[in-house]
């Protein structure tokens, strides 16, 4: 692949997983979401860093099959974009709607549980980010590696955050559930079969 | 869509919280300060739901956001969602039955309602559990005129509420997760209680489908879930009823459902709410506010207990 269509492929993977951010934001302004915006963007920023979180994790299965080499380099844009979507969907909550009444914010952590999880989640997701430049993996060396495998910790911690917030049908979020799983069974099955070869 | 009757407040109203709105999203931060100085009505905005206690000053929300953001899960999960899914729900005819343990059970069409009982303007705070909140003014009459028509008999100890079930008008009760038809109850004392209403009309119109036309039920001191839709048919019985909510969330939905910000729902904190049309969150009171009115009925019970 030469320069320019590795170029153009950043693009499209930045703007891919930026357009659902875009969307939420212009309608939380000026479309349906903005009768309550503050809840609308809480929830849907949360659905999204679910869906980058799957994308992400979907990655490697799927370039063991296809041998695409995208696949490898979404893994980590949506990796990034998890933990951007995550961080705005904290941001509205604890920042837009809850104005920083740190009070208000631990009482309500306190009391719920899953937001204890969301927020252990997000700590994760902070370290993975600060972490997944050039200059700091060169650094780590040989640690990056088992320390960026905690994201299949963090995506179950998500996961269950998601499930747990849900209100009555919670059947997407066992979708999600059920897909994760599936995700996690799939690494070492393929790398199994792939050594047998 | 706009058929906005108290002119005077809604429009300024919309165009005032969306103002707020975009001022605390912090996107032109400077520049609505410079706004708030020269219109010096934005600061009175928010002093009156701010202050804590005192909701004498609590606005109207507006007939827009009241039409197009609704929970009505016949329809659709999806609150902006509902108000398409729902046009054109047809609400003539209408019956109600009124039955159970009563002297003179009775079917109620529109036309009997409506010569029957003389609708009154009240203007309710509607709070979801979900932590937000509107006001809304209703067009309705008191409950208790309907009850003591029917002449309950002294077995007689709850009433249970039916939504209409429809599928074929209602796409939302193909999920099968919840147990249709909507259900909900009140004790006899909260039936009979001077606040509570059944609505057949908001802002001087009548009731839209979307919010539960012909008639539903208000219950302004307690969670907006127990004020039930499109009602077909009321049941006076012995036993406390089962709610919807109640069978698909045992855990969390009680029969009670008052307003309470100490008690906190598993996935929400009740302590504040965030008010539609408005920015920032306000303290939400016991039982919505209507404390005066209602906390006799509830005297020396355990209000963590009966949720």
């Amino acid at each position: 692949m030469n320069r320019n269509t590795h170029r153009t492929e950043d693009i499209l993977r930045h703007a891919a997983a930026l357009a659902p951010g875009i969307v939420l934001i212009i309608s939380a302004l000026y479309g349906p979401g903005s009768i309550n915006p503050y809840q609308f963007l809480t929830q849907w920023f949360g659905r999204t860093a679910v869906v980058m979180a799957l994308v992400s994790l979907s990655c490697t299965p799927l370039f063991r099959i296809t041998k695409w080499r995208l696949f490898p380099r979404l893994r980590r844009t949506a990796g990034l974009y998890t933990f951007a979507y995550a961080g705005a969907h904290f941001f509205v909550y604890a920042v837009l709607d809850y104005g920083l009444n740190i009070q208000l914010l631990i009482s309500s952590a306190v009391r719920q549980p899953f937001i204890i999880l969301g927020i252990l989640a997000l700590s994760g997701l902070t370290v993975l980010a600060i972490t997944s430049n050039k200059n700091v993996m060169r650094k780590l060396g040989r640690r990056w590696k088992p320390l960026h495998r905690s994201f299949y910790v963090i995506a179950v911690l998500i996961v269950i955050h998601y499930y747990m917030a849900t209100k009555g049908d919670k059947l997407i979020a066992l979708y999600a559930g059920g897909l994760l799983a599936l995700l996690l069974v799939a690494r070492p099955v393929l790398a199994q079969l792939q050594k047998r070869r | 869509m706009k058929k906005i009757p108290s002119s005077e407040i809604t429009p300024e109203h919309v165009y005032r919280s969306r103002r707020s709105f975009i001022k605390t999203l912090g996107f032109v931060g400077a520049g609505a300060a410079v706004l708030a100085a020269c219109q010096g009505k934005l600061p009175e905005e928010t002093s009156a739901v701010s202050g804590g206690g005192s909701t004498q000053a609590d606005k109207l929300t507006s007939y827009e956001d009241v039409i197009s953001y609704n929970n009505y899960y016949e329809f659709t999960t999806n609150k902006t969602g509902v108000v398409s899914l729902a046009e054109g729900f047809k609400t003539e005819p209408w019956t109600v039955e009124v039955g159970g343990l009563v002297n003179k059970p009775g079917t109620y069409d529109l036309e009997k309602i409506r010569s029957g009982f003389q609708p009154e303007e009240r203007i309710y705070r509607m709070r979801c559990v979900e932590g937000w909140s509107m006001v809304i003014p209703w067009l309705g009459f008191p409950l208790s005129e309907l009850l003591k028509e029917v002449e309950p008999t002294s077995e007689a100890k709850y009433v249970r509420f039916q939504t209409v079930y429809d599928p074929d008008q209602m796409p939302g009760l193909s999920n099968t997760y919840f147990p249709w038809p909507y259900i909900e109850g009140l004790r006899m004392d909260e039936a009979m209680n001077d606040l509570t209403i059944l609505s057949t009309g908001l802002y001087g119109e009548e009731l839209l489908p979307q919010n539960g036309a012909p008639i539903r039920l208000v219950v302004p001191w307690k969670y907006g879930f127990k004020s039930i839709k499109s009602i077909v048919k009321i049941d006076l019985v012995s036993e406390m009823p089962v709610s919807l909510w109640m069978a698909a969330g045992p855990t969390e939905y009680g029969f009670y459902a008052n307003v309470n910000p100490n008690v906190d729902h598993p996935r929400w904190s009740q302590a504040t709410e965030r008010r539609i049309g408005e920015s920032g969150r306000i303290p939400t009171e016991m039982f919505n506010g209507y404390e005066e009115e209602v906390a006799g009925m509830y005297e020396g019970m355990d209000l963590v207990e009966y949720f």
